[in-house]
């Protein structure tokens, strides 16, 4: 695993693509460090507080930054980008979800060679992000180099490249799936059918010790090296291991989709693939949560569920 | 250079929108050419009596030129700047490759021709003969650029809107100072060496009809050394206030 000690030194890297989990004076520093380092490339950039001038329309301010670019038509990334219905919506009455795909769609015209994102999916629901993520896919696949800072960690594992969080100063990459692992889930306990055993998972709040019943579990997650179910949209951390927990919770119809993720395959709503090694999962729980799927475990999950 | 033009030419755009659409900045805007009109039909008889007609028309001449200088150079360039660095959206513009020479251009140029607009609004206000409507737009012009290029300075210096409102003060009291000299004694002389001294001096000439007089000189070198000199102290500071803020 890779760790480098500045932004500076993580933007130097041979990295490709790198998406960082960590705070906004982090965020601001990696911000400083790409543009000082691509200055003689064709950058895009969109950050957090980006929020145009308040007069301004949708559609007329992806028009003058079109115009800036000299490239993508304005039309195209407001259609790419499901924002037809609020083109003639003033900016100052643009919700924080269309205010990020305004963001987005305006990096996208520049048709960067380096691109720095800022939070890019923290306020968007499904559709949003599956037209984020498609844009970044189709964008790394004809070489983009993206940074992007991202809360949580989960946000990071969706996009394609390395994935870092930061603590003490230091950018630490996160193990990643290659794809040819055997996880428990293919030689532990199989699914069992109907089979009836009792099960709980432990997970901790501050005062006592909860035990969920799996099927109110949506995913297990391994974020910062710890481990937390999320149970109705809340994360609580649980003592048990991924491997434990896919041992667990795997004959309860739960996947491990990803090295740090295992899904409740009865929430999945909806399997998305980007380009030929970008998946990802969208639950139907109340927050529309989008889960990474490893490319290696992806061919196991259609043998396995038949999709 | 071509991505030079378009991206000014955008720039352009966008300034000159926002000067129509910007509450604040039209009202700054249509301020002189209703000060003008209601010292035209409200004063004139009260006023008239005391300095006489033609004293009436060159004071008016004067105050147009003093009063669009100043509000429009204060809020259409150091206030617009602030307000876009208050809401991000500079930045926004300085992250999509388009450089700090590139938004400072556009602005100046965008003033200067909302300063040509309400010049010649106010000219024809005050009732001054048509003829000399373009020479006292070109004096409007070149007498405001020293204070539209401090403006700009200022507009980077200042932080938000409400520094802009405290940065603004000097561009106002230097401004109209030529005004507040017609009314203090032994400050006449001294004003028409203030950066909008010559300019208010060339306007007189103009409408006493001795603009084309060896009596220009003297105003327009005066102009002309603060055009020179706020370029100079342009050039030095604005990469480092662009940098610093």
């Amino acid at each position: 695993m890779a760790e480098y000690a500045s932004p500076e030194e993580l933007v130097e890297s041979e990295e490709g693509s790198v998406h960082v989990e960590c705070g906004r004076d982090v965020s601001a520093a990696l911000l400083a460090a790409v543009r000082a380092r691509f200055r003689t490339r064709r950058l895009a950039f969109a950050v957090e507080t980006d929020r145009g001038s308040a007069v301004e329309t949708v559609s007329s301010h992806l028009r003058l930054y079109s115009r800036l670019a000299g490239g993508v038509h304005h039309e195209d990334a407001i259609a790419h980008f499901g924002l037809r219905d609020a083109a003639k919506l003033r900016l100052r009455d643009a919700s924080p979800a269309q205010m990020a795909l305004v963001n987005l769609a305006r990096a996208s015209l520049f048709e960067p060679e380096v691109c720095f994102l800022e939070r890019p999916l923290a306020d968007l629901d499904a559709e949003g992000r599956k037209a984020a993520l498609s844009w970044i896919a189709e964008r790394v696949e004809r070489g983009c180099r993206f940074f992007t800072t991202l809360e949580p960690m989960r946000e990071a594992l969706l996009m394609p490249g390395a994935v870092f969080w930061h603590e003490d100063g230091r950018f630490i990459e996160v193990e990643q799936d290659d794809g040819n692992e055997n996880g428990i889930g293919e030689n532990g306990p199989a699914f069992a059918g109907d089979e009836v055993r009792v099960c709980k998972i432990p997970a901790k709040t501050d005062a006592a010790t909860l035990l969920f019943d799996p099927r109110d579990i949506d995913f297990a997650e391994s974020m910062n090296k710890a481990n937390y179910v999320s149970v109705h949209g809340t994360l609580y951390p649980t003592p048990l291991t991924m491997d434990e927990l896919e041992a667990q919770l795997g004959r309860f119809g739960f996947f491990r989709c990803h090295r740090s993720f295992v899904v409740n395959v009865q929430r999945v709503a909806k399997v998305e693939r980007y380009t030929r090694n970008s998946f990802n999962l969208t639950l139907n729980d109340a927050a529309k949560t989008s889960v990474p799927l490893a490319k290696g475990r992806a061919d196991e999950m259609r043998e396995r569920y038949g999709f | 250079m071509e991505a030079t033009l378009r991206k000014t030419g955008a720039l352009l755009g966008k300034d000159l929108k926002d000067v129509a659409r910007n509450p604040t900045m039209l009202v700054c805007c249509l301020l002189p050419v209703g000060f003008m009109l209601f010292y035209r039909y409200a004063f004139a008889d009260s006023m008239g009596s005391e300095i006489g007609a033609e004293g009436l028309s060159l004071m008016l001449v004067s105050w147009s030129l003093l009063f669009t200088t100043t509000m429009v150079a204060s809020m259409a360039t150091l206030t617009a700047l602030a307000e876009e660095k208050e809401k991000h959206t500079l930045r926004t513009l300085m992250l999509a490759n388009v450089s700090a020479e590139q938004v400072l251009a556009s602005r100046g140029l965008v003033t200067l021709a909302a300063i040509a607009v309400v010049d010649a609004a106010c000219y024809l206000v005050i009732g001054q003969p048509l003829e000399g409507l373009p020479a006292f737009v070109a004096i409007g012009i070149v007498g405001s650029v020293p204070l539209v290029l401090l403006s700009l300075l200022l507009g980077l210096a200042a932080r938000d809107q409400m520094s802009a409102g405290v940065l603004s003060m000097p561009v106002l009291i230097l401004g109209i100072a030529p005004m507040f000299a017609q009314m203090v004694d032994g400050f006449s002389e001294a004003a028409a060496y203030l950066p909008t001294g010559g300019m208010n001096e060339l306007g007189l000439l103009l409408a006493q009809g001795n603009l084309l007089t060896s009596d220009a000189l003297v105003p327009l070198a005066v102009t002309l050394a603060w055009v020179a000199a706020a370029a100079v102290a342009f050039a030095l500071l604005y990469k480092r206030l662009a940098r610093d803020n």
